[in-house]
């Protein structure tokens, strides 16, 4: 069936409608059963948890044998073994049921509302890895969710569209702003459950065989044409079952357990590990997002006053406005240390350790009436306890079954429907574009071919990271007007079918060490470029650059080169737009925006073909007798050279614009662009009698019986003695060109405050670099080490040399 | 009901005599002619004793007596329309009460429970204090276009004089412990840095005006028991943020600004909001007389917000205003002055102590009850009292999808119970994302205008729009400046323009799940029923004043033009003066190649020349545009003087503005260039009379 666009036919849209009703008797109705006002209002998701709670009699949670080598779900940041199982405890009657016999392993149970079913991920004893099914709360009516390659977890039932059995009305009119509405027929009505999945063949950015994102899953199922709901739920076709899957986070290592919070976020853990934050080991922190991914943003966990060297896991919102995590000992297992955060105000005054006993814990679920229950051991065997903030310790026991580790726990109690957030997305296609993005209905609009996002920030030289030698951070003060562009990359997420292209370790003699593998002495991730943007002299700027894909933004200064690279991985949902003040202001430094007024926002416009240049952009373009681009003119200086202008006029946007797709965005690949430059102009002088050792073009080094990479390349990617390997080397700091010694040797300047620590030639002994490449040539060094200094840049077998497999 | 007595947006609201038979405790609901029994109580004083309660009904018209011993209502008396404020006088047996939308104050015998005396006072009196001697009473009169705070000689029950504050909208008035200043908080319409008076009492002149900048929706203000600061319940808009998300305050931040009493003190914008949980609408205060703690009524998110006072003063005077600008934006600062977020009743406006600081009160207006707090380390209600029909708000529903809701909204807004649902949706915020704001704080809670510009990004980003004035909104669709909403039938259009008039839908705004139609259906409900105010400018018995006249004669000049697209006869009340079209007025910034061609054009000049930085965002209006179309819908002029900042992003900045060539094309909105400086005044002068 064509998927597409389609314009001239009526679209159905569907409706969920909780029965009809006639307008007079219900308006003077008053809540049946509800609690006073005062505690009745809209937003009071905790005090209508408690009112239907009840009594709580029996657990279902999850029994997991201890680890096995080899056990293929053992690397995900909640272990659970292969031959796990979920179970239902009656705590009067102190009987045990299990669930899922069907199953080799089940695990991550999931209660829906009113505890009448459960979603869990597991694998079926007819093999089919782990996906996610639904089974009534006796283990009964099994029913499979997904079917597709990869690994699914942690479902979790998501309030948007109504929950209810029965049949919702579909109405719908042909364009958004005219005609009339009609109904059009009837589908059963049913709700979202968002995953986490990681396709076959992901690697996150350390090298680990998976990277989850969140994805929301419509049981409805259907395709386009039977059902629409809002975004054309493109993504993941399911071949047996029928469903559809939407993506909704981005992010190049992993999105992770997620769960509900009063005002309808999700908040989940997030791996965030681009540039050298935290000695490159990256952190794992919390976010919240809803449910169309429109709006992540973080919680707690990634500032160097949140504690960012554990992993923060398996967190969950409670009653009592904390949030309840566990301080992760290790990357995978998710256990560790309780420990909690204010909800309403997540910063390190109102983060405590709860847990000061020496015990284990993982999975903590604290319940409506303030209660909690955690999975905990003294060494090994995991049981389900009850916890005493108080006392620091657990105090009863709920169940521990010394065979198995218990956890998971999944008390039964009805829960409360938080709110969902509405946002405001495209569809993936062309001429598709949900104008309101809500469940079970379809707007579409015609002419408008959007499937990019928009970015706003309003000061590129507001930051409050501090000034230091780290790559990322800034290497000099920046003041308004020193900023003339930015440069917005985007991260190829690995997805690698053959693993032996990707072997790990194979650059651990370069400065990523173990975040190096035969792709790239420094990341797992490949990376490119959007493309480049003006940025007014207040400092603001607007960009446009396709939508669900990972991005991060370099600011630049009149050289091109980056100044400051934006940390993580961020993404904006098609048609999408998102804000920002300044590099850190807002959700990581727990502060209101601030209301600034800008140019940017002025300078840029766009008109019905969806042409995203900015006048400013054409103003200050200078065409060459060919018509070719000569470059970007900013005063009098000129940046960016015309060459490298990939892709027309306003660099990030016409790109898509002019039919140049995702996949052929540029790059700069060190074997394809970097080393003919070397080859032809360093490799004379720079052989064996001259460091670095640029000679030997194409034969590959062995290290360690792995063949990997060039002379060159092992050359220029050599880590400094003495220092930390992972923050910067000896010639290049990935990501900062600025703060590189093989840059400043290309411009014969000291170009940033922070000089590596070489030893400086005299003047009247060095030989001048600077004239020796050409502009252009000069400038694609900029861009790849800007880049992260990659080997590989390139998706997919390519041509160029590179060992990729035995 | 007499039908005639309530032309529909009557003019001239000056004495309307409320001597039509009316239950105690039957009114309207505010900013309608929808009668309702609820009494909704907007405002509560103790007794100097202690002894009494008196609650001023907005809806009811009224004021209930509660005895403070015995939690009971002794007695209702009912006053003029639309009572929001009262005081004791120092003996305790006289209760002065300010009448909003009569402009009067009402003189009650307390002891007789009867009214003795009505004084007329200015526009909108919606505060009222008595001076230290209780020889004077103060009323703030609280006009979009007025500014004076009227003296009352309390002995002789009669208005003695006025204070002329420096800007218009004067909200509240505190006095000062020794009462000798008193401090005016000024919720100028339109205008970004709104900011206090301090007043010398004893010659009755402005000392100094102090600003609060970024600061709108000013409420309640007090002093501290040693008069060196003053509280002021405010809100801090981001409106030159396009409205992309919520969360982090990108749109509203709550506030309490803390304010140096002294000459050219510091000025402290404390965040009332945490990170994930806002007080939206922050509106009355009270300060116990130790200076310990400050209770603030969050009027939209119910419930009462208890600030450590000491820790709060210590911030600021520990700090550089510097230091203090920086932290007007913290949500984590709150942790380290909050007591205590105490759940009331819905929609505390006002609250009081008692003389021994004991017992906080608070006024809850939709649950027609009154909060009776315990203070101290651990305040807790201790008791409710009714005081009108118990009232609860529509349940949560299923929230359905916009076509649904178009698909069967129906037409009845004169159904006083859907009006009141649809009353309290307005001025709800915790159905926004996290509590941070409701309809009220654009929209003011008067059904009117706070005068912001907002770019809503419907049409793109960098477009702004000025707030639209919502009151008699009804009598001319379509609601959008461009002119569009997407359907011809105006209640429909109503809901058309409620699911585009913040560019998407409400719940695209809000950051919130759509509203169930029950819902959706009692907001179109409520501001259907709004009502235009009437013009405060004319003479008592409604005919023009001179000024108006030759204001007229000039507006109705066709070789100016006015009559044709405004076209209407002001003795005639119930003219819209508009034509319904959409016109050309030299207001469309778009340049010479069509739509959004003109990068960031500067059109106003002549503020330019004055030396504005145009991208500063301390300007209220802006100087530079970017607009969709050039043709923008005619608005009505009734009311005109309440809707301030002017034309379709403001950049009319007074009503001069409109007609003196500076914000739009020369001679476009009215051939106006050859008139002279004293038409071009009547001509505003009869504006002002609509």
């Amino acid at each position: 069936m064509k998927m597409g666009f389609l314009k001239s036919i009526a679209l159905v849209g569907v409706v969920a409608i909780w029965g009809l009703f006639s307008s007079a008797d219900c308006q003077a109705q008053v809540m049946t059963g509800g609690p006073k006002p005062g505690e009745a209002i809209w937003a009071d998701y905790w005090g209508m948890s408690k009112q239907i709670q009840g009594n709580v009699e029996s657990v279902v949670f999850t029994q997991s044998k201890p680890t096995l080598a080899g056990d293929p779900y053992h690397q995900y940041p909640n272990y659970v073994s292969n031959d796990s199982r979920i179970v239902s405890y009656n705590m009067k009657s102190r009987k045990v049921t299990v669930l899922t016999k069907d199953f080799q392993s089940a695990y991550d149970p999931c209660l829906n509302w009113d505890c009448s079913k459960i979603a869990f991920a597991g694998v079926h004893k007819n093999g089919g890895g782990s996906q996610i099914w639904e089974m009534n709360i006796d283990g009964s009516g099994v029913r499979q969710m997904t079917d597709a390659p990869g690994t699914f977890r942690s479902p979790l039932y998501y309030a948007a569209g109504a929950i209810e059995e029965g049949e919702g009305r579909v109405i719908s009119r042909a364009r958004y702003f005219e005609g009339d509405w009609a109904p059009r027929g009837t589908v059963p009505k049913m709700g979202f459950l968002m995953v986490a999945y990681s396709p076959d063949g992901s690697i996150d950015e350390f090298g680990r065989p998976f990277a989850f994102d969140l994805y929301r899953l419509d049981p409805q199922g259907g395709k386009s044409m039977d059902r629409i709901c809002g975004h054309l739920l493109v993504g993941i076709d399911m071949p047996n079952v029928d469903t559809v899957i939407d993506q909704i986070t981005y992010n190049v290592s992993s999105n992770f357990d997620p769960t509900l919070t009063r005002d309808g976020n999700i908040l989940y853990s997030s791996t965030q590990a681009n540039g050298t934050h935290n000695n490159s080991k990256g952190s794992t922190c919390l976010l919240v997002n809803n449910w169309t991914g429109a709006y992540p943003r973080h919680i707690y966990g990634n500032e160097v006053s949140e504690q960012p060297s554990t992993p923060k896991v398996s967190a969950k919102e409670a009653s009592d406005g904390y949030v309840y995590y566990i301080e992760a000992l290790d990357n995978n297992s998710g256990i560790g240390n309780l420990a909690r955060v204010s909800w309403t105000t997540p910063h390190a005054k109102t983060q405590s350790r709860l847990s000061n006993d020496g015990r284990l814990y993982r999975s903590p679920h604290p319940l409506p009436d303030g209660r909690l229950m955690v999975s905990s051991a003294e060494r090994r065997d995991f049981g389900l306890h009850w916890f005493s903030v108080d006392n620091g310790t657990v105090s009863e026991v709920v169940y521990d079954d010394p065979e198995w580790n218990d956890h998971q726990p999944q008390p039964v109690y009805p829960r409360y429907k938080p709110r969902w957030i509405n946002a405001f997305v495209a569809g993936d296609h062309f001429g598709v574009t949900t104008v309101t993005y809500q469940p079970f209905d379809q707007v579409n609009v015609e002419g408008y071919p959007h499937s990019w996002s928009t970015t706003i920030c309003f000061d590129t030289t507001l930051t409050n990271l501090p000034i230091g030698p780290y790559p990322h951070q800034r290497a000099k003060v920046m003041e308004h007007g020193d900023i003339k562009a930015i440069r917005v990359l985007n991260a190829v997420e690995t997805n690698e079918p053959d693993a032996s292209r990707f072997v790990q370790g194979a650059g651990s003699h370069l400065l990523g060490g173990d975040k190096s593998s035969s792709n790239s002495g420094t990341s797992f991730s490949q990376r490119r470029m959007f493309g480049y943007q003006y940025v007014e002299d207040d400092g603001s700027v607007v960009s446009s650059h396709p939508g669900d894909e990972p991005y991060c933004t370099q600011i630049l200064d009149d050289r091109g080169m980056a100044v400051q690279t934006q940390l993580a991985w961020a993404y904006v949902r098609p048609y999408g737009g998102r804000i920002c003040t300044g590099c850190h202001w807002g959700s990581y430094d727990k502060k209101g925006y601030l209301n600034i007024h800008t140019k940017a926002l002025y300078n840029w416009w766009f008109s019905d073909l969806s042409h995203y240049d900015s006048p400013f952009m054409w103003e200050h373009l200078r065409v060459d007798k060919n018509g070719k681009y000569a470059g970007v003119k900013h005063g009098d200086s000129v940046m960016v050279p015309a060459d490298v202008y990939y892709g027309g006029a306003s660099g990030t946007t016409s790109a898509t614009v002019e039919g140049l797709y995702i996949d052929k965005l540029r790059t700069v690949d060190f074997r394809r662009d970097i080393q003919p430059i070397i080859d032809a102009k360093c490799a004379s002088c720079h052989g064996h009698t001259q460091t670095p050792n640029l000679s030997g073009s194409t034969d590959l080094v062995s290290v360690n019986g792995v063949a990997a990479f060039s002379q060159s390349y092992n050359s220029l990617l050599a880590p400094q003695r003495g220092r930390d390997t992972n923050i910067g080397g000896k010639y290049v700091n990935p990501s900062a060109a600025i703060n590189s010694l093989l840059i400043w040797r290309l411009y014969e300047e000291e170009l940033s405050q922070f000089a590596p620590r070489a030893k400086a030639i005299p003047i009247e002994a060095r030989v001048m670099h600077n004239k020796m490449l050409t502009p252009e040539e000069r400038f694609l060094f900029v861009e790849w080490v800007d880049l992260g200094a990659q080997w590989d840049n390139i998706q997919g077998p390519d041509p160029y040399p590179g060992y990729r497999g035995k | 009901m007499k039908k005639k007595a309530w032309l529909l947006g009557f003019l001239g609201a000056g004495v309307l005599s409320l001597a039509l038979a009316q239950s105690a405790g039957a009114g309207f609901i505010q900013g309608t002619r929808v009668r309702t029994e609820h009494p909704s109580p907007f405002h509560v004083s103790v007794s100097p004793d202690g002894g009494t309660l008196a609650l001023s009904n907005q809806s009811g018209h009224s004021v209930t007596f509660v005895d403070a011993r015995s939690n009971k209502v002794t007695g209702e008396v009912p006053v003029q329309v639309q009572p929001e404020a009262s005081v004791f006088s120092l003996d305790g047996r006289t209760l002065y009460v300010c009448n909003a939308e009569s402009d009067t104050v009402s003189v009650i015998d307390v002891g007789n429970k009867a009214v003795v005396k009505t004084i007329k006072v200015g526009d909108w009196p919606c505060s009222i204090k008595l001076s230290k001697d209780g020889s004077k009473a103060y009323v703030c009169c609280s006009g979009s276009m007025w500014n004076s705070v009227d003296i009352i000689d309390t002995a002789m029950n009669s208005k003695i004089g006025e204070i002329r504050t420096t800007d218009y909208g004067p909200r509240d008035i505190a006095i000062s412990p020794d009462g000798k200043t008193a401090a005016v908080c000024l919720d100028t319409t339109g205008k970004i840095n709104r900011g206090i008076d301090f007043i010398d009492l004893a010659t009755g002149r402005v000392t100094e005006h102090r600003n609060i900048y970024q600061s709108a929706n000013l409420r309640g203000i007090e002093y501290t028991p040693d008069g060196a600061y003053v509280l002021v319940t405010m809100e801090q808009p981001k409106n030159w943020l396009p409205v992309c998300e919520a969360e982090n305050a990108q749109i509203f931040s709550n506030n309490i600004a803390v304010v140096e009493t002294k000459a050219g003190g510091k000025v402290a914008s404390m965040p009332l909001d945490e990170h994930n949980n806002y007080d939206g609408n922050p509106y009355g205060l009270a300060i116990d007389s130790e200076g310990k703690y400050v209770f603030i009524g969050i009027r939209s998110m119910h419930r009462i917000t208890v600030l450590d006072l000491e820790a709060l003063l210590a911030i600021v005077s520990s700090s550089t205003q510097e230091e203090l600008d920086d932290m007007k934006n913290d949500l984590t600062l709150m942790v380290d002055y909050l007591v205590k977020r105490v759940n009331v009743g819905l929609g505390p406006s006002s609250v009081a102590l008692s003389p021994d600081d004991k017992t906080l009160y608070a006024a809850n207006y939709f649950t027609n009850d009154l909060s009776i707090i315990q203070t101290g380390d651990d305040p807790q209600v201790m008791d409710t009292v009714q005081t009108g029909i118990v009232w609860e708000p529509l349940p949560r529903g299923e929230p359905l999808t916009v076509p649904e809701v178009h698909y069967r909204v129906k037409h009845s807004p004169y159904k006083s119970e859907l009006v009141r649902y649809g009353q309290f949706q307005f001025n709800e915020a915790s159905w926004t994302l996290q509590g941070e704001y409701s309809c009220a704080s654009c929209h003011y809670e008067r059904g009117q205008t706070t005068g912001l510009i907002w770019d809503l990004g419907d049409e793109g980003w960098g477009s702004w729009k000025n707030t639209k004035y919502i009151r008699g909104g009804r009598y001319l669709p379509p609601f959008r400046h461009e002119g569009f909403t997407g359907h011809p039938d105006e209640i429909v259009g109503a809901a058309s323009s409620i699911d585009r008039v913040c560019g998407r839908d409400p719940g695209f705004v809000f950051r919130s799940e759509n509203f169930s139609p029950e819902r959706l259906e009692a907001l179109i409900a409520y501001i259907r029923s709004l009502e235009f105010t009437g013009s405060p400018f004319r003479n008592e018995d409604g005919s023009m004043t001179e000024a108006q006249k030759r204001g007229w004669k000039v507006f109705s000049d066709p070789k100016v033009g006015c009559i044709e697209c405004h076209p209407g006869d002001p003795k005639n009340p119930r003219a819209l003066f508009s034509d319904a079209q959409t016109h050309d007025v030299g207001t469309g910034r778009i340049g010479a190649d069509g739509f959004r061609t003109t990068p960031g054009a500067v059109f106003n000049t002549t503020v330019l020349e004055t030396g504005v930085d145009p991208y500063g965002e301390e300007y209220d209006v802006p100087i530079i545009g970017l607009d969709l179309v050039k043709e923008f819908d005619t608005p009505t002029l009734r009311d005109i003087y309440a809707s301030g900042t002017y034309f379709h992003d403001g950049s009319a900045e007074t009503l001069m503005n409109t007609i003196d060539n500076t914000a739009t094309t020369q001679d476009m909105h009215g051939v106006t260039s050859h008139l002279s400086n004293q038409e071009l005044q009547d001509l505003v002068e009869f504006m002002k009379a609509l």
